[in-house]
């Protein structure tokens, strides 16, 4: 009896022990998971130097390794630390776009050639040769447009105010800036006039391209872009209508 | 596989056409050397026509005493007025010319940049012989091809440090030698610009057609000449456009790949890049459409849909009906820093890909890879699934050759204000004083763009639709 009751007391306590131990190990994970989302957040926002410096290092190994490639080895084994830390990264910065995407509200949201933007109301694009350093700084400089925040310019737009101040919104699928210049890409049905269709609606016809009954035309200065597009694609004389954003740039290759 | 099908092709047609006039010709028999080298000082040679020549060979002989041959180009000379029954032969130090025993026209292709004097033919008539000359053969060629690895790869050093591997280049010897330079053949390289007067383009520039998008109103034609000359980066446009189709035999430069094509300079990089521009910049009369430019991408970015209509009616509607050649660099993103294409990216690095660029995505552009002078995958060039070809593009000039090429003319612009990595060659030596060609691209590393050119793809396609 005494050994069945000191077996039972044993079987509780290891059993007790587990569990404690199983608590243990879980709320230490959970901590551990908590402290590596925050730390993830941080690293998205502002790489520490820990992490710059361990990246940097394998940056330089990868370089240096490269050009000699005598020991295939630690080719490889640098090779897929990067390529592991970089997918880490970029795992990281999907998640937070897909945050960015979901917290934005339809009304806010402006389409264009199967991309999603959003508007950025705080920020206004003018021509780079009208910047000067007195503006502000540049939130971004491309080379003929560069953004500085609209209070710099203390002149608030929307719509398109004048040739030389274009509105900016945001690609959602990649943050990238892009600028609303004030030209719509219409595509015309078989057999209709592009200097007709300005005619209409007061617009100016900036170019066409022929063979593919597409007009290049730009709404008058104060008419809100997103209103004019809604009028013209009700208009039956049009297949397509497109607001241009320009949110990429090429460089010499 | 920088070898393309056409050029295999080509070569084996030549071969045969080769085979079949060995047969039927005759070498010339080659004693009596006694050949000058190639200065420029060299005399012509004194022409004492034999009185007992006939009377017509000896006027023709006394017209023509020095003769010009285009190095790699197939020459032929043949006096106007001869007539059968003569035969001919010929003496002189000519390694490379054959002649045809009845008709006496001297023929062969020239590899190498050199006067050969003391040239004689002799013809033979019943039982007198009678000799003509001596003749001068010039054979003139261009100052740097020699180190253009990419035309005919030696070994050479392009004026780096290294040399690269002999044969490792675009097989063009072949196709120069039956002829096929490019002739008739209109190219549009959409770049920065180009500077339309340089010294080694200005006869390849297609009048009136070349383009400026900066310019205020379509069509937009006008000089593309980059309007900030103050970088390094602004000859980029002239570059390819020596690489595609800078003179040949003018004695300047080095020689473009369709050296007898013509071109029209866009400067689309500079301008704010609109969607009319886009389309425009593929539209028009041209054969080939060179563009090297891309995004700096780590996510696909979509073309605009009405370029990409604009392509698909390029290749089926435009070089009469056969379609426009579109022809585009990969990328320079073979692995780059991440913070270059994301605002979140700081300090990573990440492998390119060239699918990225929505300009590479679709399938009427043929996608180019970069090599280096050993035949291997250049250390900047994106990779890819739609890289359709790889064709030479060196690296940066300084340890490892670069091309050869046309420069902004001057020391004051383009890569001439390059003020790191450079090879004698950029500090205004080996020839190149005024700084009007190239062999380095260290002006990039500043802008951490790893760079350089695709071109020479375009136009040796364009040598093949002729």
């Amino acid at each position: 009896m005494k050994s069945k009751i000191k077996i039972r007391d044993l079987s509780i306590a290891i059993s007790a022990s587990l569990i404690l131990l199983s608590l243990s190990f879980y709320l230490l994970h959970q901590t551990s998971n908590h402290d590596e989302n925050i730390q993830s957040d941080e690293a998205i926002n502002t790489p520490t130097s820990h992490q710059q410096k361990k990246f940097s290092n394998l940056y330089s190994m990868l370089k240096a390794a490269r050009p000699s490639a005598k020991d295939t080895q630690d080719h490889r084994m640098v090779d897929r630390a990067v390529a592991e830390s970089t997918l880490k990264r970029i795992e990281e910065i999907k998640s937070k776009l897909r945050k960015s995407v979901k917290n934005v509200p339809d009304s806010e949201k402006i389409h264009s050639d199967g991309r999603q933007f959003t508007w950025r109301p705080e920020l206004i694009a003018i021509p780079s040769d009208d910047y000067q350093a007195s503006m502000g700084p540049a939130v971004t400089k491309r080379t003929t447009f560069t953004v500085i925040t609209k209070k710099d310019k203390n002149d608030p737009h929307f719509a398109i105010g004048s040739s030389s101040e274009m509105p900016v919104v945001e690609n959602l699928n990649n943050l990238q800036i892009g600028i609303v210049t004030g030209t719509l890409v219409i595509k015309l049905k078989q057999d209709q006039s592009a200097e007709e269709l300005a005619s209409k609606y007061g617009m100016e016809l900036k170019s066409t391209v022929p063979h593919l009954n597409v007009a290049f035309l730009t709404a008058k200065p104060g008419i809100d872009i997103r209103s004019q597009l809604v009028e013209l694609k009700k208009d039956s004389m049009i297949d397509t209508a497109e607001i241009e954003i320009l949110d990429s740039e090429v460089t010499a290759k | 596989m920088k070898i393309t099908n056409s050029i295999i092709l080509l070569v084996l047609t030549f071969f045969m056409s080769s085979c079949k006039n060995d047969q039927d010709q005759n070498t010339i028999s080659l004693t009596n050397t006694q050949s000058t080298d190639t200065s420029e000082n060299s005399t012509s040679p004194q022409i004492t026509p034999s009185p007992s020549l006939p009377p017509t060979l000896a006027d023709l002989i006394e017209e023509t005493p020095v003769v010009i041959a285009q190095q790699d180009m197939p020459w032929s000379f043949r006096p106007k007025k001869l007539t059968t029954p003569l035969s001919f032969s010929a003496k002189g130090s000519l390694p490379w010319g054959r002649i045809n025993p009845t008709t006496g026209e001297l023929h062969g292709i020239p590899t190498e940049v050199r006067t050969y004097d003391n040239i004689t033919v002799t013809a033979k008539k019943d039982n007198t012989y009678d000799v003509i000359g001596p003749l001068s053969i010039q054979v003139v060629g261009d100052s740097f091809k020699e180190q253009a690895w990419h035309l005919r790869n030696t070994g050479q050093s392009a004026f780096s440090a290294s040399g690269g591997t002999a044969g490792e280049d675009i097989n063009l010897t072949n196709t120069i030698a039956q002829g096929i330079t490019g002739t008739g053949i209109k190219i549009a390289v959409s770049d920065n610009g180009v500077e339309l007067n340089h010294e080694d383009l200005k006869d390849r520039v297609i009048a009136n057609a070349s383009r400026n998008y900066t310019l205020k109103a379509s069509p937009w034609i006008g000089d593309p000449l980059p309007s900030d000359l103050s970088t390094s980066g602004a000859g980029h446009g002239t570059s390819v456009a020596g690489l595609i189709a800078a003179s040949g035999w003018n004695s300047l430069g080095s020689r473009g790949v369709a050296p007898n094509a013509q071109f029209a300079g866009f400067q689309y990089i500079g301008s704010s890049q609109a969607v009319a521009f886009g389309v425009d910049q593929a539209n028009g009369s041209f054969d080939i459409f060179n563009y090297s430019y891309g995004n700096s991408t780590c996510q696909f970015t979509p073309l605009p849909s009405i370029i990409r209509e604009q392509f698909k009616w390029g290749v089926r509607n435009l070089r009469s009906g056969k379609g426009a050649i579109y022809v585009k660099a990969a990328g320079n993103e073979k692995w780059g820093n991440l913070g270059d294409c994301h605002p979140f990216g700081g300090g990573l690095p990440y492998w390119g890909n060239s699918n990225l660029d929505g300009n590479n995505s679709i399938p009427e552009v043929i996608i180019v890879g970069a090599l280096d002078a050993k035949g291997k995958s250049s250390s900047y060039s994106s990779p890819g699934a739609n890289v359709w070809i790889s064709a030479p593009g060196g690296e940066f000039g300084k340890d490892s050759p670069a091309m050869i090429t046309t420069d902004l003319s001057g020391c004051d612009h383009g890569f001439a204000r390059t003020s790191n990595d450079r090879n004698t060659f950029e500090q205004g030596k080996s020839g190149n004083t005024d700084c009007n060609y190239t062999s380095v691209v260290a002006h990039f590393k500043t802008f951490k763009i790893f760079d350089f050119i695709y071109a020479l793809s375009s136009a040796a396609r364009g040598v093949f639709f002729r």
